[in-house]
């Protein structure tokens, strides 16, 4: 019930979409109709190539983000646990921030080459920041009086980290981890649309240059698919760490998607 | 004046106005004894310092003036001898009950095994047992007070210092929780310190009641209630519960009147002295 209730927007899209085409409505070059998108994604899936540009991304996202993760996380809790660290690099990262992924891109293949390497790079750039940010604040904004209820009790400043600064935080970690996971996934393709020959975002590049609308827009839905299920997966680890908020908040998977 | 586990000597405190930057004497000239093993209450108008001198003693906060020593040592920061339970309980939301109770015993570095065997005995001695693995929020207000009381005691504190521990509860609770600190207080036989603004409250439970003047805090009186021991609610109809509340109820009173009268004029803190 619940399922069909969020699958009836796509539903809906599809049918006016199709109308539109059968009604002539549409230039078949500009945008084909649904099935033959659908003929097309198919026929790209069969073939493995859809998977092997898919893999190629997915496995840009994850190195990219993995590292942004441990850099972010780690940067983001020294800086919002101890205020010279943070006095000294939220300057430089409140100058850095406002300039997009995508900006990056010319210096990233000039240094790196084309490839993963550059990709990494952006995906990095691209989930670093919401990391940081949202580890720095969610420390940040810890309850003094949980601190000082562990100050009382001559907690160390280590256990003051374990116990009381990190998972008071994690939700807003967690927030953190899964908008930049997002930002990472778009930052990708963005970077296999220039400098990358491999990649989902390179594929709808060469389709375009070939002229197949069809592939192009298979291939976006494929992104948009990938996307949805890496958010979902954020969400249900959410879920899962956060039970102890459950009821008090409206659940994790309400909040946003 | 010996066997006091506090002796406070002409404390005073003032805080800013972030608005208009003055300073506002919160606590002025405060002299105070209290007995080892007691348990006392302070009770006064709001506004009055209570919750202040009550950090003050947990070592939250320095006083400006004058001296808080405990045990003959001064109070200068923080310590486990000496805990405070604070308005809300401070429970960490994200540990069991369990894991909120073993905190003050990790915290002092005892082995996982040994936290937990103490932590199940305090959470037994505050009737919480089966409810180790609920995390705050599946507790009601009265199982909440509870667990911080069971936390607080795991800590092995020489002083309990409650900060209206029992604002958020409805009545029925709050009379039940009265009789289960009492019944904690004579098993474990500390110091217990309870900030309250109930009359009835504070001479059922204490055997002293501190009352203070309205704003710049100070002691006003100290009434030693002399009802028979362990207190249960039949206490209450004594004659000697009444006669004492009349008399509390007076010198309250005053103290309230005189911050209504201060709310009315421009500067209130200003006028005082």
């Amino acid at each position: 019930m619940k399922i069909l209730k969020k699958a009836l927007p796509f539903f809906a899209v599809l049918l006016i979409w199709e109308l539109l085409f059968r009604f002539g409505l549409l230039n078949e070059y500009l945008l084909p109709s649904p099935l033959s998108v659908a003929k097309a994604g198919l026929a790209l899936a069969g073939s493995g190539e859809l998977f092997l540009d898919l893999f190629a991304s997915v496995k840009r996202v994850l190195a990219g983000f993995l590292a942004a993760a441990v850099f972010g996380l780690t940067l983001g809790t020294l800086s919002g646990y101890g205020r010279s660290l943070s006095d000294a690099i939220m300057p430089l990262c409140e100058f850095l921030r406002p300039i997009p992924p995508i900006a990056w891109i010319p210096i990233a293949i000039l240094w790196f080459g084309l490839g993963d390497n550059p990709a990494y790079f952006i995906v990095f750039i691209g989930a670093f920041f919401p990391i940081f940010i949202n580890s720095y604040w969610g420390i940040r904004e810890s309850r003094l009086m949980h601190l000082n209820v562990a100050r009382n009790f001559g907690a160390s400043r280590f256990l003051v980290l374990t116990d009381v600064l990190l998972p008071g935080s994690l939700p807003r970690i967690l927030h953190g981890l899964r908008i930049g996971l997002g930002l990472g996934w778009t930052s990708v393709i963005s970077a296999e649309l220039v400098g990358a020959q491999s990649g989902l975002g390179y594929m709808i590049q060469m389709n375009r240059v070939m002229l197949k609308t069809e592939n192009i827009i298979a291939g976006m839905v494929t992104i948009g698919l990938a996307g949805l299920l890496m958010n979902y997966l954020m969400l249900l680890l959410e879920k899962r760490l956060l039970t102890w908020r459950k009821d008090t908040l409206r659940s994790a998977e309400t909040a946003e998607a | 004046m010996t066997g006091s586990i506090f002796s406070i000597k002409n404390v005073s405190k003032s805080f800013k106005d972030p608005k208009s930057g003055d300073s506002l004497p919160v606590i002025n000239d405060l002299s105070l004894e209290i007995k080892g093993g007691d348990f006392v209450s302070i009770i006064g108008p709001s506004g009055c310092g209570k919750t202040t001198l009550l950090y003050q003693m947990g070592g939250f906060l320095r006083p400006d003036e004058g001296t808080i020593h405990y045990k003959g040592q001064p109070v200068l920061a923080p310590h486990p001898e000496r805990t405070v339970i604070f308005q809300e309980y401070g429970l960490f939301p994200w540990k069991t009950v369990l894991g909120n109770v073993e905190f003050p015993i990790k915290a002092r570095g005892a082995l996982p095994a040994e936290r937990r065997e103490i932590a199940l005995k305090y959470i037994k001695m505050v009737h919480l047992n089966g409810f180790e693995n609920s995390y705050p929020h599946q507790l009601s207000g009265g199982m909440k007070q509870r667990a911080g009381i069971a936390r607080a005691l795991a800590c092995q504190p020489e002083v309990v210092l409650m900060d209206e521990p029992f604002a958020s509860l409805d009545n029925i609770t709050r009379e039940i929780m009265q009789e289960e600190i009492l019944r904690l207080w004579s098993e474990v036989g500390k110091t217990f310190i309870l900030i309250t603004h109930h009359l009835d409250e504070a001479i059922f439970m204490s055997r002293r009641v501190i009352v203070m003047d309205a704003r710049p805090g100070r002691v006003k009186e100290s009434v030693e209630i002399d009802l028979p021991e362990p207190r249960t609610p039949e206490v209450k109809s004594h004659p000697r519960f009444a006669a004492l509340k009349k008399h509390l109820t007076r010198s309250l009173r005053e103290e309230v009147e005189k911050t209504i009268a201060f709310a009315k004029e421009p500067v209130p803190a200003a006028e005082v002295n």
